[in-house]
This record gives C-alpha cells, structure tokens and sequence, in this order.
C-alpha cells in the first residue's frame, strides 16, 4: 500500500518538473528574443550614428577646402599687392609712369583680395599667412557632435555583446532541454536508476535555468 | 491472460521509447535553434559591417575628393599660372614682375601637402597627383570596398547556414509529429512505421545539421600574409602602386595578398593587369585565367583575357574568350571590335569585316535608342569606335614595321590586311563623328577629293610676313607653329569641315573646329596649328594624327612628330 502510494506522487512531481521545464524553457526564448531585438536596435543606431558621421565629415571636409580655396585666391592676391608694395618702396629706379601702373595693380590685387576674403572665415587664418584647414574641420565635427550621434562603435559593441547574450542564453535553453530526457527515461529505467535520473534531471533543469537568468542579468 | 499481460507490456516499452525519442529530438531542436541563432547572429553582424563599410568607403571618398580636388585645382593650379606668369615677365623682360610671381609660387607651395616632398619635385615642377591620391584616400576606400565585398560575401554564407537550420528545425518537427502520431495509432505495424520514419528523418537532419555546423565561413578580413599583413591592406597598397604606375612594387603587393587566400579574384585580375603593364603577358593570362577559374566570370576580365590572347596571338582562345563575354553582353562594342581585330590577325577577313559591320550597327542603335529615351548615349561609346580604330592602327604599324604586338610572324595573310584594316579605321571614325553630330550614320559618300595632308613649319621674314615653309613630318622640340597644308577638288561651299588632333592616340579638344567650307570647288588649302600668340607655350613633344572630316564622313588624316 505504502508504495503504492508513493508511486504516483513521484510520478507526479516528475510530470509537473517536466511542465516546469517547458514553461521555463518557452520564457528563455522569449527573454532570447527580448535580448537580439534589442541588439538589432543596437544596430541599427549605430548605422545611423555611422550614416551621421558620414555626412558631418563629407560637408566639413567640402566646405573647409571650399573656404581653403577662396583662402587661396585671397593669400595669391594679397601677396602680390604686398610684393607690388614693396617694389614701389625699394625700387628708385621707376618712373612715374611704371609707379602709376603698379600702384593700379597694387590696388587692383588688394581688390581681389578683399573680394575673396569675405568668402572664407578668417578666423582660422594663421600667423604665419597660411590656413588652419584641419581646425576647421574640426571645429565643424565638434559643432555637429553637439547635436547628433557621431559614434557608432560603442553601439555596434553594444550589439555584438547583446548577440552574445542571447547565444548563451539559448545555449542554456538547450542545456535546460536536457532535463526533459532524463525525466522520460525515468519510466524506462529500473527502480534504482530512478532517483538518481530524476537528481540529474533537475540539475540540468536548475543549471539552465540558473545560467539564463544570470546570464540575462549580467548583459 | 499470459497474452494479454505481452501486449501490455509491450505497447508500454514502445510509448516509453517514444517518449525517450521525443526528448532526444527536443534536445536537437534546442540545438539547432541555438545554432540557427549564432548564424542569424553573425549574418546580422557581417551585414552590419557591410553597411557600414560602404559607408565609410563614401565618406573617405567624397573627403578625399575634396582634398585632392583643392590641392589640384586650387593650390597646384595657382602655382603654375603664377610659374606661367612669372615665365611670360621673365620673356618680356619684366623681372620685377617676374620675382613678384617667384613670391606667389612660393606662397602656393606652403599652402598644400601635394606641393611638398615626395609629392612635389620643384625641379621639374612635375606634382605626382597618383601618388596623392593614393596616399591621401584610394589605397583606404579600396580597403573598405575589399572589406565590404567580404563582409557581404560572409552575410550571404552564415544567412545560407540560418535558413538551412530551419529546415533542420522543420525536419525535427516533423519528427516529433509521427512520434506523437505513432502512439495514438493501433495496429501491429503503424505505430512502428511511424516511429521509425520519425527517427530516419531525426537522424538525416542531425547529419545534415552537423555537416553544415563543420562547414567553414572563410572571411577574408581575417587573412594575413606571413608577415601579419592583411591580405585585403596588402591587396589595397598594391592598387594603389599600379595606380602610381608602380607595376613591380604592386606585383609584390599583390603576392602577398594571395599568400593566404590564393583564390583572392580581384588580387588575381589586378595582378594580371601589373603584369600586362609591364608586357608579361603570358603570366598575365595565367593570372586571368586563374581568376576564372576561383569564380570570376564577367564581361571585363573575359575582354582582357581575350585582347591579351590577341596580343600573344593566341587567336583561337581569344575568340572563345571575346565570345563568353559577348554572349554575356552583346552590347560591350570594345570587346565586339576586339574581336574583329582578333579575327583579321587571324587571317578570317570576311568574319573580321562582319564582326566590325555588327559593332558599328550596335554603335548606331545605341545612339537611335538613347536619343529616342531623350537621354545623350553613353560616353564609352566614342571610346569604343575610337579604340577600335586605334586598335587598327597598332596592327597596321606592326605589320608595316615588323615590331609590336601580336608579333608579325603569328600574324595570318598579313598583306592582305593593309587595305581591309584602313577601309575600316575610315569607316569607324566617319561613323563616330557622324553619330557625335548627327545622331545617325552618313548615308552619302564623300564627293570630294583631299589629298594627303602636308605639315610645315612657317618660315618669317624680318617683316613679320612668311617667307617660306619647312615641310617635314618631325620638328624640333620648342616649335610653336606648324602649318598644315592639303590639294582639295570637287568641294561645295556650306560643307562642313570638322578638324580633329590627336596627340600620343588622345585627341586634344582643344583644337577640335567646325565650320562650313567657303573656299570654293578646288584648290589648296592651309589650317593653321599654332600658339604662337603666347611666349611661354609652344606644341607638346609626341605623336600627333591630325583628321579632316566633310559632311562627318574622314576624309583625310596625317601625322606628325614632335621631338623631345
């Protein structure tokens, strides 16, 4: 009678572990699922993070070698006003007539010069007559990163870790699995085999459960 | 009773081995599952990569673009206008504005990294734009699209390998339905045919499964050279120095890329093209066809292969070449042309004047179909009848002075070329002005009659008038002004002359005119080519063609030599 009864329990708590690991294992595939949709947000942020760093470096680059060039059509002419100057006031052997005709190139040049000089912002002239083209790129980088996201490694890192995640979370599905095996051989097997069938099961059964939660919980 | 308590027994055993079966199979599907994620995993990753290597690739190009771009025509120009300048005062005698320049040139030369060494020889002046360019974004963008390529290839396999395992997954599930079917069935054999289909199908996707699981995804991003290079870098600095004309340094380069992935098609092609470079066709071929036979088939490297046959006079294998990629593309007129060549080298005129016929009248069609799309026709299809006739030109020159390729001796009937061949360069050049022009080929033949041209350096008088001409087909380097002089008969006044010079096989458009004829029926005529108006320039050193079209139709043509 005594054993009997206990049959059925044990049996009962074998199908209810069984249930247990079902359940356990449908809620590790959703948190799975959970887990690579946000790694393909990850993703997709820092394609867009990627698509914005495009863009602000193409437009910086265009426009600070766009300012380059009026720089370099101001420091051509400035230059040869400065040079006309200076012959004006080292040279005694001009006459009237060549000091009248460089002093209108002279003023033709300064011309020039001042017509590019509103074409490019001065600021990043240097002292030394040249232009700090970098500066300004990176100036333009710095305004921009103000105002967007210009990084994407740090997202597609975040991506690759949370496609880690969900691989070991599913490995631990697959170790949660196991269980299963082990609890349907318990019919099979003889009286002695039972328990320790039923102690192996479990342990797959905590291990994969254990491992997914912890696993979910570090990421 | 002993029956009975059999039967019992057994359909016992046969559910619980059924249910030991579903759980194994269960396991197998957690398993594939796991595995058909780590596939969908890495396929999202490497399209990921892939995206944003393409993006990046842009974004290097249009900034390098843009560098380069005001390098060369800002910075570089400005210090040869103002080198002209500072020239021309240094003629006329202005050395004060000849040193105001001087300054100029040397303010210019600061303002750009291509105006520096090793760019920048100030000797010569001679600025190494390739090298720049190279340096500056093309070695980095062809790195990233080698790097796309792959990451996309990668995508592909590991996206193969994810849909494959739901088919396992699929499989498996099936499995499991003729397990749960098999125990509601009665009869003897039923329940064991079931059970038994359900494990043959379990074990059959486990090994199908496990094959793909052991199946490698090469990924080219990770293959380096002996010495730790990338081979994708290795591959990107060798374009570079072939872009710098620098074919023995690439060719290095090259080997290095293919050290670790000999299959790497386009280190294959590029290499076949350093060594085409430097004229060793043979290896060329070898690396073609290498490249051929690790997957490239496209209409490009199947047109070289072809023309490098050519030039080995391989003539048989050129065709089965030029025919492959022609049945891939019958609209590819330079490999059509090519073709035509190979078959008149080959000695099969009557083919080889066909094979012309049909490129001209998908030349002509091209441009009927463009113009009826309201679009202007490609422009590789000037360079197509340009290049055929060029091409002609090579065979006739190697023919005539027995040096060059495809060699005199591999050549079949090559008297009889002559006629055929310059027939044919009349017919493409008159076809590509006319279609330029007119949109449609010439119908009419020309009436008029030009003689050969005549090419001559004019002779001045202390008075500043011609006194007389030095006719030659070579003149010394410096000479600024040539006469070209030619008889002409039955002309009509309105015909249009068009005027064409070519210097080394590249037509200058600068000399480019076209204008109607006023100088009656007959008569001699003069064209001037000159610069003499400036004190600095005077007529490049090189071969020069110069063409004369009436009504778009190549009437005559001459040529010239400037030394160096």
């Amino acid at each position: 009678m005594i054993t009997e009864d206990k049959e059925p329990i044990f049996e009962l708590v074998v199908a209810i572990l069984v249930a247990i690991a079902t359940v356990t294992g449908a809620i590790i595939a959703w948190r799975a699922s959970v887990v690579a949709d946000a790694a393909g947000d990850a993703d997709y942020a820092g394609l867009r993070a990627q698509v914005n760093t495009v863009e602000v470096r193409s437009l910086s680059f265009v426009n600070a070698y766009e300012h380059y060039g009026a720089f370099v059509e101001y420091a051509g002419a400035n230059e040869l006003g400065n040079t006309i100057g200076n012959e004006l006031q080292t040279n005694d052997t001009l006459d009237e007539e060549a000091q009248d005709d460089l002093a209108d190139k002279q003023a033709e040049a300064y011309d020039l010069a001042r017509a590019n000089q509103s074409l490019f912002p001065s600021r990043f002239m240097t002292r030394d007559g040249g232009y700090a083209v970098q500066r300004e790129i990176a100036e333009s980088w710095a305004d921009a990163a103000r105002e967007k996201d210009l990084a994407p490694e740090p997202q597609f890192a975040e991506a690759d870790h949370l496609r880690g995640v969900t691989n070991r979370i599913l490995l631990a599905l697959a170790v949660l699995s196991i269980s299963v095996v082990f609890y349907a051989l318990i019919e099979s097997v003889g009286d002695k085999l039972r328990v320790p069938f039923f102690m192996i099961g479990t342990g797959f059964l905590l291990l994969g459960s254990i491992a997914a939660v912890v696993f979910e919980w570090l990421k | 009773m002993s029956q009975t308590n059999t039967s019992t027994f057994s359909t016992e055993n046969f559910k619980k081995i059924i249910a030991f079966l579903i759980a194994i199979v269960t396991v197998f599907i957690a398993i594939a599952t796991y595995l058909q994620n780590d596939a969908g995993s890495r396929d999202d990753a490497a399209n990921r990569d892939a995206k944003n290597y393409s993006l990046e690739a842009l974004g290097k190009q249009v900034s390098g673009d843009a560098q380069v771009n005001f390098d060369y025509n800002q910075a570089y120009q400005a210090y040869y206008e103002y080198e002209l300048l500072a020239i021309a005062a240094e003629n006329a005698g202005d050395s004060g504005a000849a040193q105001r320049y001087t300054a100029l040139m040397d303010k210019m030369a600061k303002l750009s990294p291509m105006l520096q060494a090793p760019y920048f020889d100030p000797e010569s002046g001679n600025v190494d734009v390739a090298r720049y360019e190279a340096d500056t974004y093309l070695v980095a963008t062809t790195a990233l699209a080698e790097r796309f390529a792959s990451a996309s290839d990668v995508k592909d396999a590991w996206d193969s390998k994810a849909n494959t395992y739901i088919i396992h997954l699929t499989f498996f599930a099936v499995a499991l339905f003729l397990y749960g079917m098999s125990t509601t069935l009665s009869g003897r054999w039923s329940p064991w045919i079931f059970s038994a289909v359900g494990t043959g199908i379990s074990l059959f996707a486990l090994g199908w499964m496990l094959t793909l699981f052991l199946k490698p995804v090469p990924d080219l991003r990770n293959c380096k050279s002996t010495d730790g290079t990338f081979a994708i870098d290795a591959y990107a600095e060798g374009v570079g120095l072939a872009h710098q004309e620098r074919f023995e340094e690439a060719i290095a380069q090259f080997d290095k890329a293919l050290q670790c992935e000999p299959k790497y098609i386009n280190a294959l092609i590029e290499r076949g093209n350093a060594k085409a470079a430097l004229g060793d066709l043979g290896p060329a071929t070898s690396d073609y066809e290498a490249a051929r036979a690790a997957g490239a088939n496209n209409t490009n490297l199947l047109g070289e292969l072809g023309y490098t046959y050519y030039l080995l006079g391989r003539f048989n294998d050129a065709t089965a070449a030029n025919q492959a990629a022609l049945a891939m593309n019958e609209n590819e007129l330079w490999i059509r042309f090519d073709e035509g060549l190979n078959l008149l080298a080959a000695g099969k005129m009557d083919e080889a004047q066909k094979a012309y016929q049909l490129g001209m009248q998908n030349a002509a069609k091209q441009v009927a179909d463009a113009q009826s799309a309201g679009k202007a026709p490609d422009s590789w299809l000037w360079w197509g009848l340009e290049d055929a006739a060029e091409g002609l030109d090579d065979l006739l020159d190697t023919i005539e002075n027995d040096s060059g390729l495809p060699a005199r001796q591999a050549i079949i009937q090559p008297e009889q070329i002559q006629p055929i061949a310059e027939a044919l360069i009349f017919q493409l050049k008159s076809l590509s002005a006319s279609l330029e022009y007119s949109g449609k080929p010439s119908a009419d033949p020309i009436s008029a009659s030009l003689s050969e041209l005549v090419f001559a350096e004019p002779v001045y008088a202390e008075d500043g008038t011609i006194s007389d001409y030095e006719v030659g087909d070579t003149f010394e380097n410096g000479v600024d002004e040539l006469a070209i002089q030619f008889d002409y008969s039955g002309m009509k006044d309105g015909q249009i002359l068009l005027f064409k010079v070519y210097l080394n096989g590249e037509e200058d458009p600068s000399w480019r005119f076209e204008q109607n004829w006023d100088l009656g029926a007959e008569g001699t005529a003069e064209i001037p080519l000159s610069l003499a108006y400036s004190n600095v320039s005077v007529l490049d050193a090189g071969e020069y063609t110069v063409e004369i079209y009436l009504d778009y139709q190549l009437a005559t043509r001459g040529w010239f030599t400037v030394a160096e």
